[in-house]
């Protein structure tokens, strides 16, 4: 072998030598770890064995169901998961979430919240003008509500009385729009103060004031049209302008001569925290249409104010509402222009009780010489949120007639979704 | 110490970040807001709409809550229904589409903690005010808190990804502060393992299964239904004779009938805070428990 092999194979051998040499040694090394790991493992399954006999599982793989039915308990109703169940420890070192399926309830998809609430309302005394029943189930309103899209939200208020059955409300809400919008497009109460915007479940008073029935008959302005509504920037004070366009057609109140002849509102709300247990609210609202069989125009102005009074850490037991509300109705042909009011207080003076009063009275449009005038107190009981008990004494002085002294009782329920708490 | 340096190093890396704006967090209750805090740090604001103070489920929902939510960023709730009278229109009404539910920008917490109370038959408001997904006081709990803090990291760290490695220092640390601190407050309780307590709503039901305790009966005789006097008169009689020596009431009910069955069987009234900023002094998670755990101690000696 030329000596310059021999040169290049010596070290190619030493080099296998020492790999050989590191090779065994690491073998060893993994024996040895694998031997510690065993016996570990044997340790930990006895551990695991002890710790299911306590626990009273039996360590071998589930046998088939004994024979013996004598040994059978009840299976928990809902079994919980076993993080639920496992006694807690000491340590939270281990804490995960724990991931919730939703309840197979939770589902929207095919069912709106669905609500109903029923109003009873009795009356006794007075001359009886408006030929009120001594009881009657004087509505039911049926709500129905959901998401249409990502971009919108329906609601449908149904109102069922013993004559008609009429959709109250009927509206798409686009609740994504760009710059600060918000748009309803159906059949709705137009943004027109605050009592016209408000369903009768909200009342504080079992009747509507004189101003709303003389002046908008019994429904309000509702109407078909498109709302739009915008939020003004105005640092901490929120602003909100509102513009509405409706088919003009309100019973006894507008007739629109044509399809291009529409009832126009406005209304801008301004709302400031006094503090965080009081806030004011107030509103400025015009609305022009045209009268019923004149043609001429018919234009209302209205102002409103609300305070409101609620001490947090008291908030489920007391509370005040004060709430006052002008309008001024003008009538192409009429010289002089009718005036509205009312104005009244709420205070719940306990959990459940609600003590007010209000004052309204109204100035008729055909003929302002004649004025109407109301003074009423109310009690209110609510046994739980979803139910009320109302008595309202009422004082009306006619105008051209006699002084009604009435009192109305009512009750109150609702069953279904849990709808928003009034604001 | 090497957590304190790596917490410190992140500051000053994240001084030097991007230099954005802190993300916009609004959250219904003042719990959720220290949790958030722990977890976002100075990479987020965070305003609650409720007080600590206040009955949550009977929040207004005002127009200067709706400003609020309007600049949100991410809403973070409590869930099972607490808000369900206030939060809805609140949220419609925001013209934020970010916030609304299904959107990264809508955090719901129940999804990830542990719930206690649900129901095991059909339930309808012969029950009182009952929650059909299981009792939403679950915050009271630390293993939840953590689980609330987990679920705040990865939402944070969605929204802001740049961020993620500064929310997990943060959370790690919360996780390590919060389990620090169960051992001392499992210590305070131990030795009353079992004692048997009487409370006003169920709002402590995580909290007694965590450390331990037996609520016997409830001064509501069902959920959000005020004492009538023939549950209290029950009541009292359950009380003499079951030993038990407190009673616990959340700050905002009134004290006038808690004291009166207090006075008819011996056991002490502990207003228990169930939220963050209930009293001065409450300022976050860690403070609430420690005060809370110690008048219960003591009522409990």
């Amino acid at each position: 072998m030329p000596l310059f092999v021999l040169v290049f194979i010596f070290p190619l051998v030493a080099t296998a030598q020492a790999v050989d040499e590191d090779l065994t040694r690491k073998l060893d090394e993994l024996t040895r770890r694998l031997e510690a790991l065993d016996r570990e493992s044997g340790a930990i399954r006895a551990e695991i064995d002890a710790l299911k006999a306590k626990a009273g599982v039996p360590a071998a793989p589930a046998e088939a169901p004994a024979d013996d039915l004598t040994q059978i308990e009840a299976v928990p109703a809902a079994p919980q998961s076993a993080a639920a169940e496992a006694p807690p420890q000491g340590s939270l070192a281990g804490v995960d979430v724990v991931p919730n399926a939703p309840a197979a309830g939770a589902s929207k998809l095919f069912n709106p919240d669905i609500s109903v609430i029923g109003n009873v309302v009795s009356h006794t005394g007075g001359d009886n003008p408006e030929g009120r029943d001594s009881i009657a189930l004087q509505e039911a309103e049926l709500g129905l509500e959901a998401a249409v899209d990502p971009y919108a939200k329906a609601k449908f208020f149904i109102g069922y009385s013993e004559e008609e059955v009429a959709v109250e409300e009927g509206y798409i809400q686009f609740v994504s729009l760009p710059w600060d919008l918000s748009a309803k497009v159906g059949k709705m109460k137009a943004s027109f103060g605050k009592f016209n915007t408000t369903h009768f479940h909200s009342w504080s008073a079992i009747d509507e004031p004189l101003v709303s029935s003389t002046f908008f008959g019994g429904e309000g302005i509702t109407d078909s049209g498109v709302s739009v509504s915008k939020l003004i920037p105005a640092g901490p004070l929120f602003v909100e302008a509102t513009a509405e366009a409706f088919r003009g057609s309100v019973d006894g109140v507008f007739d629109p001569n044509g399809t291009s002849d529409l009832l126009y509102n406005a209304h801008l709300r301004a709302y400031k925290d006094i503090s965080e247990n009081s806030n004011l609210d107030f509103g400025a609202s015009y609305a022009t249409g045209t009268l019923p069989e004149t043609g001429g125009t018919n234009s209302f102005t209205g102002v409103d104010v609300t305070y409101r009074w609620k001490p947090l850490s008291r908030s489920i037991y007391n509370s005040l509402l004060a709430r006052g509300e002008v309008i001024v109705n003008d009538r192409e042909g009429q010289n002089d222009s009718a005036l509205g009011y009312y104005a009244g207080a709420d205070y719940q003076f306990a959990r459940r009780w609600i003590a007010g009063l209000r004052v309204d009275g109204v100035e008729r449009p055909d003929d302002p010489s004649i004025s109407d005038r109301g003074q009423s107190l109310m009690l209110t009981f609510r046994p739980s949120e979803f139910s009320l008990i109302r008595g309202q004494y009422r004082r009306t002085d006619y105008g051209d007639g006699p002084v009604a002294d009435e009192l109305l009782l009512q009750v109150q329920f609702g069953i279904g979704a849990h709808g928003a708490h009034p604001f | 110490m090497r957590r304190t340096l790596l917490l410190a190093l992140m500051l000053v890396a994240g001084a030097f970040a991007a230099g954005a704006e802190p993300l916009k967090v609004v959250t219904t209750t003042s719990d959720l807001a220290s949790i958030a805090k722990e977890v976002g740090g100075d990479r987020i604001t965070v305003e609650s709409i409720a007080r600590g103070y206040q009955d949550p489920h009977f929040v207004e929902a005002k127009p200067s809550f709706l400003l609020l939510i309007k600049n949100a960023e991410l809403l973070a709730v409590v869930g099972l229904e607490l808000e369900i009278g206030w939060l809805p229109p609140l949220i419609e009404q925001s013209r934020n589409a970010k916030v609304h539910p299904g959107s990264d920008g809508y955090l719901d917490l129940s999804t990830g903690v542990e719930i206690v109370d649900k129901p095991t038959s059909a339930v309808d408001r012969s029950m009182g005010d009952i929650h059909a997904m299981g009792n939403p006081h679950y915050w009271v709990e630390p293993g939840n808190a953590i689980r609330i803090a987990i679920q705040f990291r990865d939402r944070l760290a969605k929204l802001r990804p740049a961020d993620e490695g500064y929310f997990t220092a943060r959370l790690n640390d919360f996780k390590v502060r919060a389990n620090d601190a169960n051992k001392r407050w499992t210590a305070a309780l131990a030795p009353y393992k079992r004692a048997k307590i009487v409370t006003y709503h169920r709002s402590w039901q995580n909290f007694v299964k965590r450390y331990q305790l037996e609520v016997i009966d409830y001064v509501e005789p069902k959920p959000g239904v005020p004492p009538s006097p023939s549950h209290l008169f029950d009541l009292v009689q359950e009380m003499k004779s079951k030993g038990v020596k407190v009673l616990l009431v959340e700050p905002y009910f009134d004290l006038k009938t808690p004291n009166s069955v207090a006075e008819k069987t011996g056991a002490k009234v502990i207003v228990m805070y169930p939220s963050v900023g209930g009293a001065p002094g409450l300022d976050d998670y860690f403070t609430l428990f420690d005060r809370n755990i110690k008048a219960l101690a003591e009522g409990l000696k």
